[in-house]
């Protein structure tokens, strides 16, 4: 595959990878890499950024908070 | 064996965990999601091939360690009783998904009997932390871009303007940077793949 080919691919990998994430996750570009191992290698070392981890941290409270109001008015009840 | 940071860190966070389940500590909880994060995320990978799934996974257990804190009873360390629960309901899922594809049932009892050795647990902290050492062997400028990126989660259009360059700089030194680092890591990172 081209240059350009790897680009589309991988930012393609790592937007499934981290869809739900934020818009914080980027394509990382092509240079030498061009093969599928490539990709996974990429995505391993890469994982996921201190911004996208805050933002599941915050999404964990919330579920977390949900639960404790579902709790709460359950012991009201 | 772990080096001695290594351990000062296991101690830190199971301390901090025990501030949780005294005085319900949501400050440092965040301090443990934080750090073990994508820890867990890269060790439950290798069981589950679906990133959602896996960050789902690690969510769950996030999730639970907050739930069951009051219950829970460490026995060995608190960094292994996170990577079994992690593995524990990874297995979980693919004990469902077996069940539910009627596959060949000697591929579950093959997995379990690979993943239930501390090795396994060891060798993924081993690869985070070989990652991270070697990433702090990057030239200066080109780790202060690469992390900008990796740890940060900055776009490239905003290093560039952070540090004054051009996109196309923070592109090519973000490609040196990756390929780099999957060559010293290419043994470790090929090891662990095929591990499972």
């Amino acid at each position: 595959m081209d240059e350009q080919q790897f680009w589309d691919k991988l930012a393609g990998k790592l937007r499934s990878e981290t869809a739900h994430h934020d818009d914080g996750d980027q394509p990382i570009p092509p240079n030498d890499i061009n093969d599928e191992q490539a990709l996974t290698d990429a995505s391993m070392i890469m994982g996921v950024s201190q911004r996208a981890i805050n933002n599941k941290f915050k999404t964990l409270t919330e579920r977390i908070m949900r639960k404790e109001s579902t709790k709460n008015n359950d012991e009201k009840n | 064996m772990l080096n001695a940071e290594a351990v000062k860190s296991t101690d830190h966070y199971h301390n901090l965990f025990l501030e949780v389940q005294q005085r319900d500590d949501y400050d440092c909880f965040e301090q443990i999601y934080k750090y073990y994060y994508n820890r867990l995320l890269f060790y439950t990978k290798k069981y589950i091939g679906d990133p959602e799934l896996a960050e789902s996974v690690v969510s769950d257990v996030f999730f639970k360690l907050w739930k069951k804190r009051k219950e829970i009873q460490i026995n060995s360390s608190f960094q292994s009783y996170l990577y079994t629960s992690v593995r524990n309901k990874s297995l979980d899922y693919l004990r469902r998904e077996q069940t539910r594809q009627k596959e060949d049932e000697s591929y579950l009892h093959n997995r379990q009997a690979e993943h239930s050795n501390p090795v396994d647990i060891f060798n993924a902290e081993e690869l985070f932390n070989k990652i991270e050492t070697a990433i702090n062997t990057l030239p200066k400028d080109r780790r202060r871009v690469f992390r900008m990126s990796r740890d940060e989660g900055l776009k490239y259009k905003e290093i560039a303007e952070k540090l004054g360059i051009s996109i196309k700089t923070v592109e090519t030194q973000m490609g040196r940077s990756l390929k780099y680092l999957r060559e010293i890591l290419r043994e470790e990172l090929d090891e662990f793949k095929f591990a499972c």
